[in-house]
């Protein structure tokens, strides 16, 4: 397993793309994070075709953040193609969610999804579902003082 | 007129012949009566018969018996009178003193003082015992000497029997006669005796005349009794005659001048004379019906009759006899009379019944005929060739002909013309099954069609097979039938429509709600990242006022999210799909309290759960309700140093309710109805943050298993929520 793993973020929202970034700098987490922006895009990365054919496998993340509502193509479509394929099968998603509607919650799960995480992310609640994945080494690369 | 009438004919009298009806009981009754009434007649005619019969012999046997008497009586006394007559001529004859004299005076001798004292013997003789005439008479019979002086000569029958006395010599008499004046005498003639007779004077006779109209005829006449018919005849036979010898009683004149064959047949002397019949019934001289009783009397040739017009002894009898038939027939009538009445009283109650009867069977047939005339339905008669023969009222209404004019119609004629094809085999198959309801289409006399059903079947007229046809018009059934069709095409057209609006509402809905969930947050966390952000990254260089703005600005945002995070559990609560299960409370409500303790670890609360509180519901829904209402509880008693919130159930009038209590500020009651109202606060948000959702949520889920929900509370004193759960399992 490489270490210092990627995180894939994949949010549309810059607002919550600004404060997903601060909370998990802030918190010490110093992994690098790739942020696509809309469902197409989270797509090439993930599967390294269009705009990000030819990326560097040392790229592919360990573990997923995913919100739900994407332009382009939902989370939900999303989750179900990493489940769908076979390399990408036991990638950890984490889906994350502005509420906790039910069906999206038992959708996420049906789908596949590892966990949950409701927005903003409060850095416990991140790091629960963190420990419950059992993907604390994703955070092994944390910055010693986090708080910067 | 409301009759069903044949048409095209006069209306037939519908009270039959309009005689008294005939009635079977009549005749027999009738029979009954007359015998008995025959029956009684013939036993009263016979006992009337034998008792007339009785009477008629007791007063035969009566009248006999009296005649017998009489017969008798007068034979005894005219036997007497005879015997005395002859007595006192022997008497006379043989007088001592006498004799010699009057023997010598009729020879020729004597004195003139004999002569003188002869005849004074004779006179006193005459006299003394009333005969008519008394003579001295010598052998040839010629008087010598007579008293009274004036006397006639003897007649020839007198004269006869003298010479007969002599030869005898006793009294002779010579029967009752009549001289040749025609003066009716007995004579009796006696020799006289002397004691000593001279062989050479012949003795002298002595001749007594008597007229029997001076007593021996009243003798016989006399009768013991008053009577109209009853007498007494002296007869004597003189050759083949029966000679009556007295005056008749019913004929003047009689004496001697009436002479009867002895052989008349009912004649009762001839009857005595011939045959010696002494009583019986016969006709007498004048053919009339007699009783008799007739004798012979001793010393003469004499009979005698006593008798009576049956007429008169029967008088009585037949008095009462008819007297009795009056009676009788008195009482026959009488019975008649009853019977008669009788009779017809019985005419007259069952006449009064048949009146009745008829009255109440025209009654009867006149609602009847009223009823058919008035249906609802046309009534249509068609003989066998199909011709209409009769209609009621409503015919004419639904088909617009009159009478008259349905008398030219056949029922073809009524059929719309596309419908006639199948009329023959209709009215077959109603020949062949007596009947049938067939849905069609016949056309008015304006050629206007309307949908009928018509009932049809075969009736006996008059014994002559007739279809009768029951016409309802069906066409408003049958509009209102299309009509009925055409609104529930509508209703489920609507019903399909509502139900898809419902469901795009529900998606609208739903899609309204994951949108706030998603969008309407995002700008909030944004502003309560970014106040956090500032507060925590940039802290140090904003003053404590800039730094309060900051956090303001992040509760502003948190209460705005969990105002939202309400609404969209509100809203959940009333779209969610229920579940209904078995659901333990009191598990449950550990559970809720368990995350409260967690969420306030500083709180002192004792939490009081009833054991064993199960309830049909749906597990999330009731969940909400518990949390809501335990929050609620929760938070109300955040003042309390020590609180105590209660979860249990009670019994309501039969009714299983829950009851969440806390001891907690409680409320004012004057606002309980505002409790359950979205967004109704009764508390400030300094005191008590919250939305004013929980509650209006918790009544929702309530509401959703069919229950109520309502509050207590009192300022200070704590508040007890009680809810009902009435969810049918299913």
């Amino acid at each position: 397993m490489p270490r210092n793993g990627v995180i894939l973020l994949v949010e549309d929202n810059s607002d919550d793309e600004v404060l997903v970034l601060r909370t998990l700098h802030r918190y010490g987490v110093a992994n690098r994070v790739e942020v696509v922006r809309d469902g197409a895009e989270a797509l090439d990365f993930l599967f390294r075709r269009g705009s990000h054919a030819g990326r560097d496998e040392s790229s592919d993340p360990q573990v997923v953040l995913l919100d739900l509502k994407l332009p382009k193509v939902s989370g939900h479509d999303i989750l179900r193609q990493i489940r769908a394929d076979e390399n990408l099968r036991p990638l950890p998603v984490v889906i994350l969610t502005s509420s906790d509607e039910d069906r999206d919650v038992a959708q996420s799960y049906a789908n596949g999804a590892n966990s949950y995480v409701r927005k903003p992310v409060d850095f416990a609640e991140f790091a629960d579902a963190v420990r419950q994945l059992g993907l604390y080494w994703v955070l092994l690369n944390r910055v010693p003082n986090g708080v910067k | 007129m409301v009759e069903v009438e044949d048409v095209g004919r006069d209306a037939a009298p519908s009270g039959g012949s309009g005689g008294r009806p005939s009635r079977p009981g009549d005749r027999p009754r009738a029979l009954a009566l007359l015998a008995i009434l025959v029956l009684v007649v013939g036993a009263a005619s016979v006992g009337g018969y034998f008792i007339y019969r009785a009477e008629i012999r007791d007063a035969r046997r009566t009248a006999q018996d009296h005649l017998d008497a009489v017969a008798d009586l007068k034979t005894g006394q005219i036997a007497d009178w005879l015997a005395e007559r002859f007595g006192d001529a022997d008497v006379a004859a043989r007088d001592p003193f006498a004799a010699p004299r009057l023997s010598a005076l009729v020879a020729g001798g004597g004195t003139p003082q004999d002569e003188r004292d002869a005849a004074e013997w004779l006179a006193v003789r005459q006299q003394r015992y009333d005969y008519d005439a008394v003579y001295l008479c010598d052998q040839q019979g010629r008087a010598r000497l007579r008293r009274p002086a004036d006397a006639a000569d003897p007649d020839q029958v007198a004269s006869s029997i003298i010479s007969e006395a002599v030869r005898a010599g006793a009294p002779r008499m010579a029967d009752i006669h009549s001289n040749a004046r025609g003066d009716i005498h007995v004579g009796i003639a006696v020799p006289v005796e002397e004691s000593s007779p001279s062989a050479d004077r012949p003795p002298a006779r002595l001749l007594f005349v008597i007229d029997p109209n001076r007593f021996l005829f009243p003798l016989v006449q006399s009768w013991p009794e008053p009577s109209e018919t009853a007498e007494t005849l002296l007869v004597r036979r003189e050759g083949d005659e029966v000679v009556y010898l007295n005056e008749l009683r019913h004929r003047r004149g009689a004496a001697l001048s009436i002479r009867l064959p002895i052989s008349s047949p009912d004649l009762p002397a001839a009857r005595l004379l011939r045959e010696g019949t002494k009583s019986g019934e016969g006709l007498d001289y004048r053919g009339v019906p007699v009783i008799f009783a007739a004798r012979r009397i001793p010393g003469s040739d004499w009979a005698i009759v006593a008798k009576i017009d049956q007429v008169e002894a029967y008088a009585g009898a037949r008095r009462r006899g008819v007297f009795v038939l009056v009676a009788l027939a008195a009482v026959l009538l009488a019975m008649a009379l009853v019977a008669a009445l009788v009779w017809r009283s019985w005419r007259a109650n069952a006449d009064r019944a048949a009146t009745r009867a008829a009255t109440e069977r025209a009654t009867l047939a006149h609602r009847f005929e009223t009823l058919v005339e008035q249906a609802n339905d046309a009534l249509v008669v068609a003989d066998a060739d199909r011709h209409i023969v009769a209609v009621n009222g409503r015919a004419c209404t639904l088909y617009g002909y009159t009478r008259d004019e349905f008398a030219g119609l056949s029922i073809t004629d009524l059929r719309a013309p596309d419908r006639r094809e199948d009329l023959p085999g209709m009215l077959h198959h109603i020949r062949d099954a007596g009947g049938a309801v067939v849905e069609t289409t016949h056309v008015r006399k304006d050629g206007t069609e309307l949908a009928v059903e018509v009932s049809a079947r075969m009736v006996d007229l008059d014994g002559v097979p007739h279809f009768q046809a029951l016409v309802r018009d069906v066409s408003e059934r049958k509009q209102h039938e299309r009509e009925r069709q055409r609104a529930a095409a509508e209703l489920e057209r609507l019903v399909h429509e509502r139900t898809a609006d419902l469901a795009a509402s529900n998606q609208e809905l739903e899609a309204f709600a994951h949108s706030v969930s998603h969008d309407l947050r995002a700008p909030l966390r944004a502003m309560h990242g970014f106040a956090q952000a500032l507060i925590e990254d940039s802290g140090e260089r904003l003053d404590p006022q800039g730094r309060d703005f900051a956090r303001r600005i992040q509760s502003a945002g948190s209460r705005m999210a969990s105002l939202i995070d309400d609404l969209l559990a509100l809203s959940r609560v009333t779209r969610a799909d229920r579940a209904i299960v078995p659901v333990d409370l009191t598990a449950l409500t550990h559970e809720v309290v368990g995350e409260l303790r967690r969420g306030d670890r500083e709180r002192r609360v004792e939490v009081r759960v009833a054991g064993g509180l199960v309830a049909d519901g749906d597990p999330r829904l009731l969940r909400v309700l518990l949390v809501n209402l335990l929050g609620n509880a929760w938070k109300f008693t955040s003042r309390r140093a020590e609180a105590t919130i209660e979860f249990g159930a009670e019994d309501l009038d039969g009714e299983r309710v829950f009851v969440v209590r806390d001891d907690g500020v409680g409320f004012d009651m004057e606002y309980a109805d505002r409790l359950f109202e979205p967004f109704q606060r009764l508390h400030s948000s300094a005191d008590f943050p919250g939305t004013g959702i929980g509650l209006a949520t918790a009544q929702r889920v309530v509401l959703r298993h069919g229950g109520r929900i309502w509050a207590q509370a009192a300022v200070d004193k704590g508040a007890a929520f009680r809810f009902t759960l009435n969810t049918a399992r299913g």
